[in-house]
């Protein structure tokens, strides 16, 4: 059973389809990425999905619960930071925080506690939020999302702007809160940190999915690049390129064996053995169709 | 309740209430000085609620045009209406809280000002030595009778004029647009343009100061009174059913 379903969504800002036919499931404790260049829709259907855009059509469920229906059942169980951090300007951090744990009237002080520790944005609490530093808020507008402990957490870009140390961090605390039983949904550019944390990709393009990643799947798929001398036998299913006047065999793991015995019985000479990781971004490029890139 | 007081301390941290007060004090100032000069050589008392009065015809309108554009479109324009709409009570109840939240501010900043207003009025008279209160053609106990229930009167035609103003922020979501359109209705009904589309008996917005002459009538008319009542809450209710229907309408972006 999904816990997160978008079904069939398409939406139609100012006659223009920004989103067109999207569907995407997240199960309990998965963290699911969106990937796509610029534009693509990726925040348009963040908000689609958090409600703050109503679907032109189809319908986004979230625990079986009709969300442009019965929100008002399911709201306090989502939390998002889309784009840039939605906060008051003229409170502080604390303030802001505590006015959107009690708005939700689910402020704990043990979470809230944990929350900003995990986060490390003590130090800058009780600074106006206005007169916080990009990161601050970014670090503010992450906490906002998860202060009052929602079952589904919707991130958009939510490593912009955060320096390095913060970003190993905040990836750590993802990973926690998906053992935790959460549903997270998270969208960025840096594709590293996509494969890193999330179970399953999705990537969009000009408003379509275009294709969706079993990350663990990607993650274990390991090829193998065999570089011997020239022969002429025939091998099925494995493909061979010529590459600087040596035969290179694209083996998948499994096949290995078999292919290396093969090689020694044929008394043909290995000069080298590489594995081949299947990166996010190798997959992405491909998908994408950028054939500039290398 | 709870949700209310948490919008009403957020006005209050937000530091909202500063605009209205910073025009009502200069307000104070003008009508205090203007008090002390005045020609026609009222009492006291007659004019405390004359000029009062009078204002609630502009300068309070506009006040109160910009105080609860403030409070509403601000949310729009800086995108924390994601935050504010999206709660569990639903987006017909986070407006509702929000319109009580500017309603009880502003009233509570209009009932001072009356108060305060008429205290420093109090002292100016006295320095002068001008009269104080002058029973000429009522009691004292009907003098606050009229009085107050005039205040109530205008209170609740600010914040029907409020309403109207939370409708016009939903459907523009900008708040120049939305105190500039305030504006030009309540000039457009002073020249009585809206006569020829809305008879005047319907229409909230010519209750604002007709009872700015009420000190000088023999007997006020209560009927015609309550009438007006009636009508500018009806009006109130009547604009907060729209406001509700386009709430849920409207994409918080
Ligand atoms: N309110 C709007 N009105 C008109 N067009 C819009 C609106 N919001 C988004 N768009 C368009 O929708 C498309 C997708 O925008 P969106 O912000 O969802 O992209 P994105 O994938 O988040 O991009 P980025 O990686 O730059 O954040 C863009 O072409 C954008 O111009
Ligand atoms: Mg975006």
């Amino acid at each position: 059973m999904n816990s997160l379903e978008v079904k069939s969504v398409t939406k139609i800002i100012k006659n223009k389809k920004i989103l067109n036919n999207i569907s995407l499931e997240a199960n309990d404790g998965q963290v699911v990425g969106l990937i796509g260049p610029n534009g693509s829709g990726k925040s348009t259907l963040f908000k689609v999905i958090t409600n703050i855009y109503n679907p032109t059509i189809g319908k986004v469920f979230v625990d079986n619960i009709d969300l442009q229906k019965e929100y008002e059942k399911i709201s306090s169980e989502i939390g998002f930071l889309i784009e840039e951090p939605s906060l008051y300007e003229n409170l502080t951090g604390k303030e802001n925080l505590m006015l959107i744990s009690k708005l939700y009237n689910k402020f704990d002080s043990n979470i809230f506690e944990e929350v900003c520790n995990e986060l490390e944005i003590n130090k800058f609490l009780n600074v106006r939020f206005n007169k916080c530093s990009m990161g601050m808020k970014q670090k503010i507008g992450i906490a906002a999302a998860i202060i009052h402990n929602p079952k589904y957490i919707i991130l958009d870009e939510p490593t912009n702007s955060l320096d390095a140390e913060s970003i190993i961090k905040f990836k750590r605390l993802i990973k926690t809160l998906a053992t935790r039983g959460k549903t997270i949904i998270l969208s960025s550019h840096i594709l590293s940190d996509v494969e890193e944390i999330c179970d399953k990709i999705y990537i969009l393009q000009n408003g379509e999915i275009i294709d969706c990643i079993n990350n663990q799947e990607n993650k274990h798929c390991i090829q193998y690049l065999i570089y011997t001398e020239k022969f002429n036998l025939r091998i099925d299913q494995i493909p061979i390129i010529e590459k600087d006047g040596q035969k290179v065999l694209i083996v998948k793991e499994e096949q290995l064996n078999d292919i290396l015995n093969m090689l020694s019985r044929n008394n043909i000479r290995i000069f080298k053995i590489q594995e081949k990781r299947n990166t996010l971004q190798e997959k992405f490029i491909e998908r994408i169709g950028y054939n500039e890139c290398d | 309740m709870n949700v209310i007081k948490l919008e009403i301390e957020k006005c209050i941290k937000e530091r909202k209430y500063i605009a209205p007060l910073i025009s009502i004090v200069f307000f104070i100032a003008i009508s205090a000085y203007f008090a002390s000069h005045d020609p026609r050589g009222r009492d006291y008392f007659t004019y405390t609620y004359y000029v009062f009065i009078l204002n609630c015809r502009v300068i309070f309108p506009i006040i109160v045009a910009i105080f609860f554009t403030n409070v509403l479109v601000k949310e729009f324009e800086k995108k924390t209406a994601r935050i504010h709409f999206l709660k569990p009570y639903g987006r017909e109840k986070a407006l509702l809280y929000k319109y009580i939240a500017g309603s009880v501010i502003i009233s509570i900043i209009f009932i001072l000002t009356f108060f305060v207003y008429e205290l420093i009025l109090l002292i100016v008279f006295k320095i002068k030595g001008l009269e104080i209160f002058n029973i000429y053609e009522f009691s004292f106990k009907e003098f606050y009778l009229r009085a107050y229930s005039t205040l109530l009167l205008q209170i609740v035609f600010l914040i029907t004029f409020g309403a109207m103003v939370f409708i016009i922020g939903i459907i523009t979501k900008k708040g120049i647009i939305t105190i500039l359109i305030s504006l030009l209705i309540l000039i457009s009904e002073q020249r009585g343009l809206f006569l020829d589309i809305i008879p005047k008996r319907i229409l909230f917005l010519s209750t604002a100061a007709k009872y700015n002459y009420m000190l000088q009538l023999d007997k006020m008319v209560y009927i015609s009174y309550l009438y007006d009542l009636m009508l500018n809450i009806s009006t109130l209710l009547g604009f907060i059913l729209i406001s509700f229907l386009l709430i849920r309408r409207i994409e918080l972006d």
